[in-house]
């Protein structure tokens, strides 16, 4: 009976708390609650990876490739000759190689897209070459880039730049065609001159969509760059996880995907900030 | 500055073949006039602005501005559009200041920056000039626009249904803000003002042009409104003047240029 009582008497006074604690508590789950499927996720990963595990004994289980990681990241740096160098230093030169084929992409591709945007004559006369040209994988101009260059390094920064080309170049010409006629009135009205124009309307109204394209390229040009090494060979992250394949040390390739995985994210994100710094709002 | 529209004729050709938008159109403003252009949707009011604006070359006639015509876009006439048109990535006093450097390379920085300012503080812009368009209220854009329009200080100003897009209580303070920057803060001498609101071109106007629709768009009739200057918002409507106009407006509107709905044109 007195146990009965006492509850009663403590219930209002627990519902009275709970509710003071509420407002962080929910703020608390919501940053908890993506955090905890996350690694719910990852977790599912995980089994079904080790579920597989259990029907092909060569696969690495993910405790191998955890350790392959840490023997990775032990010494990231060291480079004892052409077959043995650390992941950032394989890392470092696929980037280099990625960056410069972009960047030679961009070179080409935003002009591009800029004259198919601007002039109905120069979209008529490039965008057949853009559309065919487009589908093809990117490995498919490695012999051809073998060919003029001799060379397996540069013919991988090519086809690097060739993969690079095509969204930029598309997604430009999106923006530069698509300025409101509203805004081109703006311009005509208060009498802006030509540059004036390219720097104050076009630019930054179809900035946007360029960014969106150099997203996509960098995306596609980080996937390509891995087995355009495994190709040219010798040094880069591509090379490294066909030399571990090749080596036996599958725990370590395992480790690679992880390790490409977070630059390509780190990449995307990169683009991702660019992309809200330039997006404006539009008011109508 | 007086402006003479002069038999301007226009049509577009559409997948459903040629569609005439301005048969034969003459106009003439006298210098420091208020001129309304009231009609339907579609009458080719809007096209008939941008035509004096000089974003539109008609097929023939033309309009002469003291006698030279317009071929071109000109700082002697400023357009405030319909949907504000401001450079959304711009502040409101870059918006208003670039116009304002690009159609008037004779006026220095300093000079442009004086005018700017005058006219954003006019429109009570000026503890708002560095937010964006996306920042503002609608009403707030449509005065970012007035401004910029008054500060390339042209002799004429085409208004196409400025005020369309705003609540009543700021649509009143707008007009009222619009008559005062016309009649004493700034250059501009004449107005033309397209609108689709009766009682709007009645307070603003000293003529209102009713447009016809197809088969015969063009100019129906002008209505001179004669009530004297300084209006006063709430006594127009007891002026025997007002209400002459509001009813041949609403006669013409309504019934003599009223489009047949395509419901009443099956029954």
């Amino acid at each position: 009976m007195s146990a009965t009582t006492d509850s009663a008497a403590t219930v209002p006074r627990t519902v009275a708390g709970s509710q003071r604690r509420r407002r962080p508590l929910a703020a608390a789950a919501r940053i908890a609650q993506p955090i905890a499927l996350g690694l719910l996720g990852f977790a599912g990963l995980m089994a079904l990876w080790a579920l597989i595990g259990t029907q092909s004994p060569d696969l690495p289980t993910p405790i191998e490739a955890w350790e392959a990681l840490r023997t990775v990241l032990a010494s990231p740096f060291h480079d004892n000759g052409p077959n043995d160098k650390g992941i950032a230093i394989q890392m470092w030169s696929s980037l280099q190689r990625v960056f410069l084929g972009f960047g030679m992409a961009m070179v080409v591709a935003i002009p591009i897209g800029f004259a198919m945007g601007a002039s109905k004559i120069a979209m008529q006369a490039i965008n057949p070459i853009v559309q065919l040209l487009r589908p093809v994988s990117p490995l498919a101009w490695f012999p051809i880039a073998l060919v003029i260059f001799k060379d397996a390094p540069k013919a991988a920064i090519y086809a690097i730049a060739i993969t690079s080309v095509w969204p930029v170049a598309i997604n430009t010409a999106f923006g530069v065609a698509s300025v409101p006629q509203d805004h081109r009135n703006v311009a005509r009205v208060f009498k802006f001159g030509r540059w004036r124009y390219v720097r104050q309307v076009l630019l930054p109204y179809s900035l946007p969509s360029i960014v969106t394209g150099m997203r996509i390229s960098m995306g596609i040009a980080w996937m390509v760059i891995v087995a355009v090494e495994m190709l040219s060979g010798s040094t880069g992250i591509g090379y490294f996880v066909w030399d571990s394949y090749n080596a036996g040390n599958n725990a370590t390739v395992c480790a690679a995907i992880a390790l490409i995985g977070a630059v390509g994210l780190v990449l995307d994100a990169g683009f991702g900030w660019l992309l809200r710094r330039v997006t404006y709002m539009e008011t109508a | 500055m007086s402006l003479t529209i002069d038999g301007v004729r226009l049509s577009f050709r559409t997948k459903a073949g040629t569609q005439e938008v301005l048969r034969g159109v003459d106009l003439d403003v006298a210098k420091g006039e208020f001129v309304s252009i009231i009609g339907h949707s579609g009458c080719g009011k809007s096209t008939l602005l941008n035509v004096v604006g000089g974003l539109i070359k008609p097929d023939s006639g033309g309009v002469t501005l003291d006698g030279a015509p317009v071929t071109a876009p000109g700082p002697d006439r400023a357009i405030v559009f319909q949907n504000y048109s401001l450079l959304p990535w711009m502040s409101v006093y870059k918006n208003v200041f670039d116009a304002a450097r690009c159609s008037r390379p004779d006026r220095s920085k300093a000079e442009t920056a004086d005018v700017v300012e005058r006219y954003l503080h006019a429109t009570g812009l000026w503890a708002h000039r560095h937010k964006r368009p996306s920042e503002i209220s609608g009403g707030m854009r449509q005065r970012t626009a007035v401004a910029r329009a008054f500060a390339v200080g042209p002799k004429v100003l085409l208004l196409d249904e400025p005020f369309g897009a705003l609540d009543a209580l700021t649509r009143a303070n707008l007009q009222e803000r619009l008559v005062e920057l016309w009649s004493h803060e700034s250059e501009t001498e004449t107005v033309l003002m397209v609108t689709h609101g009766i009682d709007e071109a009645i307070y603003l106007a000293d003529r209102i042009v009713v447009m016809a629709n197809a088969p015969l768009p063009s100019i129906a009739e002008i209505i001179e409104v004669d009530i004297p200057r300084p209006r006063v918002k709430a006594e127009m409507p007891s002026h025997p003047g007002y209400q002459r106009v509001h009813q041949r407006l609403v006669e013409l509107l309504e019934h003599e240029l009223d489009v047949p709905a395509p419901m009443a044109a099956v029954a």
